[in-house]
């Protein structure tokens, strides 16, 4: 009797294990989808296996008009004076933000799984 | 109680401690925000992690103030509107310009804290691009170098006309500086992004290296990774910032012995130390001096590693690198020397 409950006692410390990894994966991956925050704030959440093109009104009164094609995203038309964000290009790694000084936009690709932890560029 | 119930209580109660400390030491914190021209990501793991990257937030954003050589109020732009007269600047300031002077003696001037004048003359400090003609550019000259800056304990004579920029080492030093500051605080596994600055504090949480993209300079995806921990990595490349006029690039990253655009052959450069500053004055110096005269720089040196990518796409790494670079998946064709 004893034997029975120390494996019901190791099959629900196994079963909480899984849960624990499947709660708190570890990052290893190409992203899925990016955040969009203005200023610190998240705006919503673009997923990136949909192609789609849409425009991000900025405080200022100008905007950027965002793209995600084939997984990717980028900044495709923007106002601001240096157009660095367009300059940017398209971005798919967790740790290859695309940033709009002027306008206050960062684009995060995220995804439960990334490639790198961070990318120099 | 029986003694089974007993030792299931003591079990659970040693699994929640057991649990919960694996949990925060592998929970990321992280904080965005910009500063220094740059989209800044910082993320650190385990406890008292938030305090930390709060505080980094604060320090940083101080550091800004201090330097910013755009910023009216900033302690390089006294200097820089002192039309040669002395100025008592801060220990940090005087540090960094220190170093930055140090690292222009080293490069034998392929990085200069005084290229200011030649970068404004292209446009690139204002983005409004413009090819300067030749003589604009030797008039420019003998204000760069740096003999055109004293510093005497904390206070800063720079020549008439000459200008200061540490936007060539500040990020980099101001990663050595939050890396300091976090491991002082008691964090142990943390990565900062500055821009494209990268900075590692000891691994992941889990033990294994941090991995670092290195960007294709000819296009958005990623060339390389390394595999890197408690070191910086930092990369240089014509293609941060460039314009095109009748078919013809320019880039950023000027010369300051000729005042123009840095055409070695080379595409970008990556360097990998444990001090983000070395890194990110090498990355530049190093790009200036073109693949053959950098070796020669990392054979007599040897604190640094480096990747370097040509303009004919050809990669070459420096040999501590061998282990922890991998080329990308459709990049795995490209030629790569090992420097020795």
């Amino acid at each position: 009797m004893k034997t029975k409950y120390w494996v019901m006692l190791f099959a629900a410390v196994a079963a909480a294990c899984v849960t624990a990894i499947v709660l708190f994966p570890l990052p290893q991956g190409v992203a899925n989808s990016a955040e969009l925050y203005q200023n610190g704030v998240l705006l919503c959440t673009v997923p990136l296996d949909e192609d789609t093109r849409f425009t991000v009104p900025a405080p200022d009164g100008g905007s950027n008009t965002v793209a995600v094609s084939g997984g990717r995203i980028r900044v495709e038309q923007a106002d601001c004076p240096d157009k660095l964000c367009v300059k940017q290009g398209w971005s798919r790694t967790e740790g290859y933000p695309i940033v709009c000084l002027p306008h206050g936009l960062v684009i995060q690709p995220k995804g439960r799984q990334v490639d790198f932890d961070a990318a120099a560029h | 109680m029986s003694r089974f119930l007993r030792r299931l209580t003591a079990l659970a109660a040693g699994l929640v401690f057991l649990c919960s400390c694996g949990i925060s030491a592998s929970r990321s914190v992280d904080v965005q925000f910009t500063a220094m021209d740059t989209f800044i990501h910082l993320t650190a793991y385990g406890a008292g992690a938030s305090t930390a990257l709060n505080a980094a937030q604060q320090s940083l954003l101080a550091l800004e103030k201090q330097l910013s050589v755009t910023e009216a109020d900033s302690e390089i732009s006294a200097v820089n509107n002192a039309d040669g007269r002395p100025v008592s600047v801060s220990e940090d300031t005087a540090a960094l310009v220190d170093f930055a002077l140090s690292m222009s003696r080293r490069t034998d001037g392929a990085m200069d804290p005084t290229v200011y004048p030649l970068v404004r003359a292209w446009g690139f400090t204002a983005d409004e691009y413009r090819v300067p003609a030749q003589m604009e550019l030797e008039s420019l000259l003998p204000l760069v170098g740096a003999e055109q800056v004293d510093l005497s304990g904390n206070t800063l004579t720079l020549s008439p006309g000459a200008m200061l920029d540490l936007g060539s080492v500040a990020k980099g030093w101001a990663g050595d500086r939050l890396a300091d500051d976090l491991k002082q605080a008691g964090v142990s596994s943390a990565i900062l992004r500055l821009g494209g600055n990268i900075q590692t504090v000891g691994t992941k949480p889990d033990g294994s290296d941090w991995v670092v993209g290195i960007q294709d300079p000819d296009s958005e995806g990623m060339l390389a990774r390394l595999s890197v921990r408690d070191c910086a990595v930092v990369t240089s490349g014509g293609y941060q910032r460039a314009f095109t006029e009748n078919g013809k690039t320019y880039w950023h990253i000027i010369d300051p012995a000729t005042g123009h655009p840095a055409r070695t052959g080379l595409t970008s450069v990556t360097v990998v130390a444990p001090s983000g500053a070395l890194c990110d004055a090498l990355s530049t110096a190093l790009f200036v001096m073109g693949t053959d005269r950098a070796a020669d720089h990392w054979r007599e040196h040897r604190d640094f590693e480096a990747v370097f990518v040509c303009e004919d796409g050809r990669i070459t790494i420096t040999a501590g690198l061998e282990d922890s670079f991998t080329l990308m998946d459709g990049y795995t064709e490209r030629e790569v020397t090992v420097l020795r």
